[in-house]
């Protein structure tokens, strides 16, 4: 039971992040190795204003949705953008993204150090839960997490945007045919993508030690989801993180805690192996 | 890396660290030419280089320890960062170019575990030392490292002498329509999907050596060794000195080493701590790679025209 | 004696039936044509036959059954395709992207460069005579060491059919070799397509230009939204109310 609910806490965290690195890889056609990184600067971004600034953890959340948005708009303007006018190849964005991402968390280590640090926030005891142990902030976690999705999905399904955005990563060439202004399109993408991922990141932070790393050890549970829920499959993504989270710490009833990244891993593979378009193409 | 004392200007101090630098761009080069025959001549992204690095270094130490000739050792490490290309490369090499990217990293990271965890096979985060090297016997400690050098050197050439020549060949001409547009070798009956098994083979395989050649210049090799970075190494030295150019790899891994080796000068004038120091030589690895990405990805000796970046 | 049969063959993505139940056989050293208006199916048909994507039905290529194969191993039996839009390799030269194409090079095989060197040396010089003629054959000779990135678009065309010659097919494939290429260009190709067929090899020919296709072919197959509207002479479609009916934009 234990593991089923820190399955389901980094579940909807991996579904969150993984959401906006689904969106972007099927609309730009790249997967963005830097979207780890972004999750990370978030947290760190919250950290910055818990600790450092003193607010409180409400006001840290939204700084560093906001904070990571536009650090993210920037390097669509500085970067995205002009390869795209460049034409250039899908192998020439990925190596560009790796490159982003080293930046990124050597920026992050520079600045704070490679020690992990935590939120400034009173430690509350759990409450039992079916024989279990759930605490306030993991609570926290799976309540604020759908209620995103839950946003998410009304944008998607209700507003213009949203749908020009589901037009645009299910057939772009379509897409723009239509008529679709896709940079304008592109950048509210990146913007709810990656402000989907900060959420995950201040969120993730709550549950877990705060260092540079943790984006890139969530890079690869992401991947897995990402390719699980087939790509630009929003809710085959989020089905994803859950099946990848649940199955990461379900895991470590039978192989030692250090393997929990295998799991996505030799999951990912597989899923490769027979049905690469993803298993939850259905989810729609 | 050791040797350096006092002030420069003494040539017997400055010697043994001009072979240091040398002998660990021999390395890399060596380690980085097997990623451009993946990268530069077929389009493979291959962000797991390290692994087959470690595969090699671990497999030959392990070995040797175990008793096995110390040349049947290095061989059973070429061979097995072969193997374990070819083990990769079956369930992505068919789809698009970027689940190689991803599946390739991931099993860096977990064979990074599995080096730190499995204390029974791979002795866990202390790492390995106390193995053989080649020649320890007959050669004097104080020309080893010298030694090593002229050995690394020769074979760093008749590597790259056997990839021009493959380059140059048939076989290497298919390999670069695989880069450019895999759907014309297909539609002229060549199975693109085995030729680039075989490129991730060998790529692997020259990675595996390499990793052979580092552990015998370190003497110790430790989970630690292999962190993702060094693929990014790699990466930045195809890249710098020009993708699709041998010549420009070599010349890329020393510039990268110079480079490497220059901050450690640096790091003694600036108020910045190691950690810092680490970071910062980070971030200018990362903005280089994208910088030259974006304006000049043909790098030092590759030719743009040959270059299949954009459409 | 026929060299190509496709029996009831199928292609369906998602609601679109691309291809629903073609049928069409051709014998050996003709030249057939396959019209139809846009979306009819004829590209998809022909990445069926080259294996480019796989659907439902039986192939038989020389007797053999080949839907099942993929494209490399169908281009192996002889058959090769040139592609709607060329696509020369950019970043080769002009004589390189011919040397490519021969079948069962010695030097394909990664051993061979040094196990067999001589052998990988003169097979790749008589490759190189027997590029240079086909070159001269098509008149681009003087092009030789360009990179096929610099060459026009007409002169892209007749590399891609250059290099499919290289490997020395027995049918030909053609995906729309009219299109975009100047009247001189246009009646050049249909002598080179004359010339070749009167050496044995046989063509099928997507094309949009119906004075330009009747001319050449033998036969000419009418296609519609996935389907066989009728097969016949040049004369017979010419006169044939539906074919005019179905370009028109009739039900079809």
């Amino acid at each position: 039971m234990q593991l089923i609910i820190n399955g389901l806490v980094i579940g909807s965290i991996i579904a969150l992040t993984a959401i906006g690195l689904s969106m972007i890889y099927k609309t730009l056609n790249f997967v963005n190795f830097a979207h780890g990184d972004f999750v990370a600067f978030a947290a760190y971004i919250a950290l910055l204003t818990n600790v450092a600034l003193g607010m409180n953890l409400a006001v840290a959340f939204a700084v560093a949705i906001l904070a990571t948005v536009a650090l993210g708009v920037v390097v669509e303007k500085l970067v995205w953008m002009p390869m795209r006018r460049k034409n250039a190849t899908q192998t020439t964005l990925i190596i560009i993204s790796i490159g982003l991402a080293l930046v990124l968390r050597n920026i992050l280590i520079f600045v704070w150090g490679g020690d992990t640090q935590s939120y400034n926030i009173p430690v509350r005891r759990g409450f039992d839960f079916f024989g279990a142990v759930i605490t306030p902030n993991q609570i926290l976690v799976i309540v604020t997490a759908f209620f995103l999705m839950f946003l998410l999905h009304h944008l998607l399904s209700r507003t213009k945007i949203g749908k020009a955005m589901r037009a645009l990563s299910d057939n772009v060439d379509l897409a723009r045919i239509s008529g679709i202004d896709t940079d304008r399109v592109i950048l509210r993408t990146w913007v709810i993508g990656l402000g989907l991922a900060a959420a995950g990141g201040v969120l993730y932070g709550l549950v877990t030690a705060i260092r540079p790393s943790m984006g890139w050890f969530l890079l690869l549970p992401m991947f897995a989801a990402v390719i699980l829920g087939g790509i630009g499959n929003p809710y085959g993504t989020i089905a994803g993180g859950m099946v990848i989270g649940l199955s990461q710490e379900l895991s470590t009833a039978v192989l030692p805690t250090e393997y929990k990244f295998a799991v996505s891993f030799i999951v990912m593979t597989i899923v490769l192996l027979i049905k690469p378009e993803g298993i939850f193409g259905w989810v729609r | 890396m050791t040797g350096l004392t006092g002030s420069a200007g003494c040539f017997d101090a400055i010697l043994p660290y001009i072979v240091t630098i040398l002998l660990i761009s021999s390395i890399y080069a060596i380690f980085a030419l097997g990623l451009n025959l993946e990268w530069g001549f077929t389009g493979l992204l291959n962000f797991g280089h390290v692994a087959f690095f470690a595969i090699g270094a671990y497999t030959t130490v392990l070995l040797d320890l175990w008793g096995c000739p110390l040349v049947l050792s290095i061989i059973a490490g070429v061979a097995l960062a072969g193997f374990f290309g070819f083990l990769l490369g079956i369930p992505t090499l068919r789809l698009r170019a970027d689940y190689l990217a991803i599946v390739t990293i991931g099993f860096s990271e977990v064979l990074r575990f599995i080096l730190l965890n499995e204390e029974w096979l791979t002795r866990g985060p202390f790492g390995v030392y106390g193995f053989e090297r080649p020649f320890q016997d007959v050669i004097p400690y104080q020309y080893y490292n010298t030694f090593l050098l002229i050995l690394y050197v020769a074979i760093l050439v008749a590597i790259y002498a056997s990839l021009e020549r493959l380059m140059h060949s048939p076989w290497g001409r298919v390999l670069k329509s695989i880069r450019e547009d895999e759907s014309v070798p297909s539609a002229l009956g060549k199975n693109v999907f085995w030729y680039k098994i075989q490129s991730l083979m060998l790529g692997s395989a020259i990675a595996g050596l390499a990793g052979a050649l580092l552990a015998f210049y370190l003497q110790y090799v430790s989970p630690a060794t292999f962190k993702p970075i060094e693929t990014f190494h790699a990466w930045i030295i195809i890249i710098l000195g020009g993708t699709a150019s041998n010549r420009g790899t070599i010349v890329g891994a020393l510039i990268l080493w110079t480079f490497f080796s220059g901050t450690k000068f640096i790091s003694r004038l600036v108020p910045l701590e190691s950690h810092q120091m680490g970071a910062f030589r980070m971030i200018v690895i990362g903005l280089l790679l994208m910088l030259l990405m974006m304006y000049k990805p043909e790098g030092i000796f590759g030719k743009k025209e040959e270059l299949a970046l954009s459409d | 004696m026929e060299i190509l049969s496709v029996k009831n063959v199928k292609k369906h993505f998602g609601g679109v039936k691309a291809v629903d139940g073609c049928s069409i056989r051709i014998e050996t050293g003709t030249v057939m044509g396959l019209i139809g208006p846009n979306g009819a199916g004829k590209t998809t048909l022909f990445n069926l036959i080259s294996g480019f994507e796989k659907g439902s039905g039986e192939i038989t290529f020389k007797g053999m059954r080949t839907d099942k194969l993929p494209p490399f191993k169908i281009a192996r039996c002889g058959m090769v395709r040139t592609f709607q839009i060329p696509r020369a390799l950019s970043k080769m030269t002009v004589l390189e992207n011919l040397l490519l194409a021969p079948k069962a090079q010695h030097g394909e095989r990664i051993w061979n460069v040094w196990l067999r060197r001589k052998s990988v040396q003169m097979q790749e010089n008589t490759i190189k005579e027997k590029s240079r003629e086909i070159l001269e054959f098509f008149e681009i000779s003087h092009l030789e060491d360009e990179y096929a990135g610099a060459l026009s678009g007409g002169q892209k065309k007749l590399l891609e059919m250059a290099r499919a010659i290289a490997i020395d097919p027995s049918l030909m494939m053609l995906d729309e070799p009219f299109a975009g290429v100047n009247p001189t260009l246009a009646r050049k190709i249909t002598g080179y397509i004359d010339e070749l067929r009167e050496g044995g090899m046989t063509f099928f020919i997507i094309e949009h230009d119906i004075p330009a296709i009747t001319k050449i072919s033998d036969k000419i197959t009418v296609m519609s939204e996935g389907k066989v509207l009728t097969e016949g002479t040049p004369d017979e479609i010419r006169s044939n109310p539906d074919v005019l009916n179905v370009y028109l934009g009739g039900e079809g």
